[in-house]
């Protein structure tokens, strides 16, 4: 496909769209290319260039409005996009939206043989990944992309972030090149087709890498009001995602996955999400490769607790046990935190830590005399307690800052 | 009608079958496996929707004008994908000519409501499918090929349970996903039994399998056995032309495996690759565009694509899937006179090439 067949085919599609007549024209006014084959070759607007970025009466058909708009220039000529509708109201905005559409085709190869074609599918999809992970989305070039590659935008999307980590080893602290390098290359690659070949995956779900070692899917649902089976069809999902990258020996991944959301514009609060619960998740349990929101869920209240609870609550707590001295606060977190992780049964908590029950009692009694804390007897205490031990190993920096250890 | 003028040496149903068959034939054959129901062809026969979907005398008349009004070499009744939904059911907004029904109530809040019906071809919906078709059968014989048409298992569930719920389920409860529609099934065999007894001469078994919703290994896992098991029971009747929307390039090697005759093809995949894939064993329909070509192109653009469509090896000319109601007559009608002029010499195009 050359570029001006590619260009027709845009052209007729946005027609349809738009109950538009869109042609291209060049700086004499001659279309060249049309939404309509027989209108090649005629005279349509003399001198566009006045009339850039202007909306105008067509003037045989006053009952229709032009947009014209500069589309490109090569080797000196300059090209325009014309945008006939019958209402004015969506005129600008709907020439945008077929610019940026056929600026995708400007820098296309002007040959493609089948392999390309192939090529092209995959960078399709890096092109609508990259797009909508961008830090500046533009509403206009999301829409045309999605329209371009016929991706439903009414779907709710997720994204599910796989953050991959090549094994190898290194002997020293420097880097020495021990052979790796080609073969983390070429199984780059298959690790995407892995990913892509997923059983639950359909061809509205789009694959990419985002950074080197990232691969990013925007897994796709058709609307439901049961929020709650996508969430659970998700842990599902990427169970067998994990399965499926298990054979990769070389590769330890990290997976998890953001909120849902109905509008594919907020497919990068989702990626954030999900790049949150890994790091989140990396803190409490490193050697998971998934990470569920089920199994982090007060790590991850705690990453997102209000200042006010830390700084009213939790760090006043933290003095208080450290007992001036720091010296026994290591004991009181573990025994405080093992017991309120075993429902406060001092039985299973010293069976678990290996501390006699005598000893146990003793420690939370002092963590009672030093803060009020009864874990024993209210159940708030007991969650301070272990939102305590989990903001400090989420915060490590925060005892030597403070001088506690 | 159309406005060939050369005398033909076969008849409509005749081309059709030898075109199904790897036969002879005198010209391409144009046909309908989904609907070719059109507002100019309500306005012309005098059924309009919504009768003319559940009411078999109209969904008969209407059926007609595919080759009175149009030329098609094929006639089909079946104009929505809705009728066992509502034989079992469903609650179903037939609309008007404005657009196609929609159900507005799953039958099914869990799949394990279901319960196989003991009269489901008694039911009205089914009747009013069946007699059409011997209405059509009456009027033109041997004649015109009579394309009748079943909803698979697989759109079957969606139109009972909700897509959006049976995809889920898929994933999260496979085990009650394979036993639901391997229940179902028994319903679109027995359907199309009946429309073949009634006259039919092929019967689209419709079934929404593409890759914007389901991967391939889903349909082999999940549909593909049931398709081979339709096949199989369905063998004596009659041929099968599969009929799935969108992209399925990458699950064609399977449907050639599924035993039906046909697939009718969405005009989004690239057709000569395609028919290298389906081989002998499946023949292509298709796979004229319908929103750019056969409802806003001219007629310019609906012969270029029908040569197209044959340079690339398709045999048996039709729109991608059921027109748009606003579709015109003067599209379709160049869309059959332009299969019907093509030059016999791109059979060469289509001689069998060894499967892979």
């Amino acid at each position: 496909m050359n570029m001006w067949n590619a260009f027709s085919q845009v052209l007729a599609k946005y027609a349809v769209l738009f109950h538009s007549a869109i042609h291209i024209v060049d700086h004499n006014g001659i279309i060249l290319c049309s939404h309509n084959d027989m209108l090649l070759g005629e005279s349509f607007l003399r001198e566009p260039e006045k009339y850039c970025n202007t909306m105008l009466k067509q003037p045989i058909h006053p009952d229709t409005y032009l947009f014209c708009t500069e589309l490109f220039e090569q080797q000196n000529v300059k090209y325009y996009l014309i945008n006939e509708e019958k209402t004015p109201n969506q005129i600008s905005v709907n020439s945008e939206a077929i610019k940026i559409a056929l600026s995708c085709f400007l820098n296309m190869p002007q040959t493609e043989t089948g392999e390309e074609q192939n090529l092209q599918l995959i960078n399709k999809q890096q092109d609508i990944i990259d797009i909508l992970l961008h830090a500046n989305i533009k509403q206009a070039e999301v829409q045309a992309m999605l329209q371009l590659y016929e991706i439903d935008d009414s779907r709710l999307r997720i994204a599910i972030v796989i953050e991959l980590d090549f094994q190898s080893n290194r002997y020293f602290n420097i880097n020495i090149n021990l052979g790796y390098q080609p073969v983390l290359e070429k199984i780059r690659s298959e690790i995407l087709e892995t990913v892509r070949s997923n059983r639950y995956f359909n061809t509205q779900d789009i694959y990419g890498f985002y950074g080197t070692n990232e691969i990013v899917v925007l897994k796709s649902f058709i609307p439901t009001a049961d929020l709650t089976r996508i969430y659970l069809a998700l842990d599902h999902i990427c169970n067998t995602l994990l399965n499926n990258l298990s054979r990769f020996s070389l590769l330890k991944v990290k997976l998890a996955y953001g909120n849902i959301y109905s509008d594919i514009i907020m497919a990068k609060e989702s990626y954030s999400e999900a790049k949150q619960i890994i790091s989140i998740g990396k803190v409490e349990h490193f050697e998971d490769d998934f990470y569920s929101i089920d199994t982090i869920m007060i790590d991850s209240i705690c990453k997102c607790l209000h200042p006010h609870i830390i700084y009213k609550i939790l760090i006043p707590y933290i003095k208080m046990l450290s007992d001036g001295t720091g010296e026994h606060l290591y004991d009181f977190l573990t025994c405080s935190e093992t017991f309120v992780d075993c429902c406060m049964s001092f039985t299973r908590a010293s069976k678990i830590s290996s501390i006699h029950r005598n000893t146990y009692n003793k420690r939370l009694l002092k963590i009672k005399e030093l803060t009020a804390l009864d874990p024993i007897t209210n159940f708030k205490d007991a969650l301070i307690i272990k939102l305590i031990n989990v903001y400090i190993r989420q915060n490590p920096d925060f005892l030597d800052v403070n001088q506690m250890r | 009608m159309s406005d060939i003028v050369e005398k033909d040496e076969m008849l409509p149903r005749q081309r059709v079958l030898a075109a199904l068959f790897n036969k002879d034939f005198d010209r391409f054959p144009a046909i309908c496996p989904t609907s070719v129901a059109n507002l100019e062809c309500m306005q012309i026969s005098g059924c309009h929707f919504p009768k003319a979907h559940i009411d078999s005398q109209d969904m008969a008349n209407l059926a007609a004008t595919a080759h009175t009004v149009l030329g098609f070499d094929t006639v089909a009744p079946y104009f929505s994908v809705h009728l066992e939904a509502a034989a079992l059911g469903c609650k179903v907004n037939w609309r008007d000519s404005g657009g196609m029904p929609v159900i507005t109530k799953y039958t099914l809040l869990k799949l394990s409501d279901f319960v196989q019906p003991t009269n489901f071809i008694s039911q009205f919906p089914c009747q009013q499918l069946i007699q059409a078709i011997r209405i059509l059968k009456k009027r033109f014989g041997d004649k015109v090929a009579i394309i009748g048409k079943v909803i698979g298992p697989w759109s079957l569930a969606y139109n009972l349970y909700g897509a959006e719920n049976l995809i889920l389920d898929t994933i999260l409860y496979e085990k009650q996903v394979h036993a639901f529609i391997e229940e179902l099934l028994a319903l679109p065999i027995a359907l199309a039994k009946a429309q073949f007894e009634a006259g039919a001469d092929i019967v689209t078994w419709a079934d929404h399998v593409t890759a914007d919703l389901i991967s391939a290994e889903i349909y082999a896992e999940f549909i593909l056995p049931l398709h081979k098991l339709a096949s199989h029971r369905l063998s004596g009747y009659g041929p099968i032309i599969l009929h799935t929307c969108g992209n399925v390039i990458d699950r064609i090697a399977l449907f050639r495996q599924s035993g039906f005759r046909g697939f009718h093809i969405d005009s989004r995949n690239d057709i000569s690759e395609a028919v290298k894939i389906a081989g002998n064993e499946l023949i292509l329909t298709g796979s004229v565009n319908n929103p750019i070509t056969l409802t806003s192109g001219q007629r310019s653009h609906v012969s270029k694509e029908v040569l197209y469509n044959i340079q690339s090896g398709i045999r048996l000319i039709s729109p991608e899937c059921a027109v748009p109601f606003i579709t015109p007559n003067s599209n379709l009608i160049e869309l059959v006179n332009a299969t019907h002029r093509a030059p016999l010499h791109l059979r060469a195009c289509l001689q069998p090439k060894p499967s892979p």
